[in-house]
């Protein structure tokens, strides 16, 4: 329990990998019900395993231009810090499967995966949602809006009243055998994205 | 943590890390707390946690795996010494 309440290590700056901002042009979605997580076993804040149940995958939404976001923020509460998590992202498509997807995302609940461009640092991958999961709050198209063309603006954030106990998590899968690196998650991920249902 | 002796007299045995074994429960489950009893239990009502186990038979496929590369590499740098060849070919035929 100390590892929540005391802190234990502090912060050199660095100049060997300074932090950078945004993330990747691609989010990594998946049903909360499609794939349990494995945890390092002394520390909540690193998913060490994804398993899917049955043929649950996850699902890839890419994008360009730098265009998506992350946000998570910490709200204070009597009973500890709980954390509020945002997704921006936009799909540049217009189809009947696009609206099911997100129709599908309005009412279940997701979990999601971001891969900062800041990736010389073990929470490079984080996973949004892993206890409460994810719900799409806002899903805004306007036809002759030009800064997505027409496409959807969405948000996935918590839904009401849940918050997330922990800030997201960093995912962190080793290969078969040796140490997890960026590699080795990337092609943990990539390797449930092409699952066939 | 495989070559511990109270893990390998079990015959079902975790992964490292705290498992999830169903969507969104609590990950609470690890080798040490989990006996082949209860394994068993949960492996027959959620068929999807057997990537969670390390497989038996599959750890010694890769440990002779990785002795016949061993095997294999030694064979480009040194001659064959005949106590490796003997043992490879063996393993060979059983994977």
């Amino acid at each position: 329990m100390s590892i929540y309440t005391k802190i234990n290590n502090g912060f050199s700056l660095g100049t060997d990998a300074p932090v950078t901002a945004g993330i990747e042009d691609v989010v990594y979605i998946f049903n909360q019900d499609d794939v349990t997580l494995t945890f390092d076993t002394t520390n909540p804040l690193i998913v060490t395993g994804l398993t899917s149940v049955g043929s649950g995958k996850i699902y890839k939404f890419e994008g360009t231009s730098n265009s998506f976001n992350t946000t998570s923020k910490l709200a204070k509460t009597s009973v500890g810090p709980r954390y509020t998590e945002e997704i921006d992202f936009n799909v540049a498509g217009l189809s009947v499967d696009i609206k099911t997807q997100l129709q599908a995302m309005g009412y279940g609940r997701v979990c999601a995966i971001a891969v900062n461009n800041y990736n010389s640092s073990d929470s490079a991958i984080e996973l949004f949602g892993a206890v409460n999961g994810l719900m799409l709050t806002d899903a805004e198209r306007s036809a002759a809006d030009d800064t997505v063309d027409g496409g959807y603006k969405l948000k996935l954030t918590n839904p009401d009243k849940l918050r997330e106990p922990y800030p997201p998590r960093a995912v962190s899968i080793a290969p078969t055998s040796g140490t997890a690196t960026y590699a080795s998650t990337i092609a943990a991920i990539e390797a449930l994205v092409a699952v066939t249902s | 943590m495989t070559n511990d002796p109270m893990t390998t007299k079990k015959k079902y045995i975790l992964k490292p890390g705290n498992h999830q074994f169903a969507p969104g429960a609590p990950a609470v489950h690890h080798n040490n707390n989990l006996s082949d009893e209860e394994a068993e239990w949960y492996l027959e009502r959620y068929p999807h946690i057997t990537q969670l186990f390390i497989q038996q038979q599959g750890k010694e496929e890769i440990i002779q795996t990785q002795e016949t590369q061993q095997k294999d590499t030694s064979d480009l740098l040194t001659p064959p010494s005949g106590g490796w060849g003997v043992t490879s070919v063996g393993m060979e035929g059983e994977v």
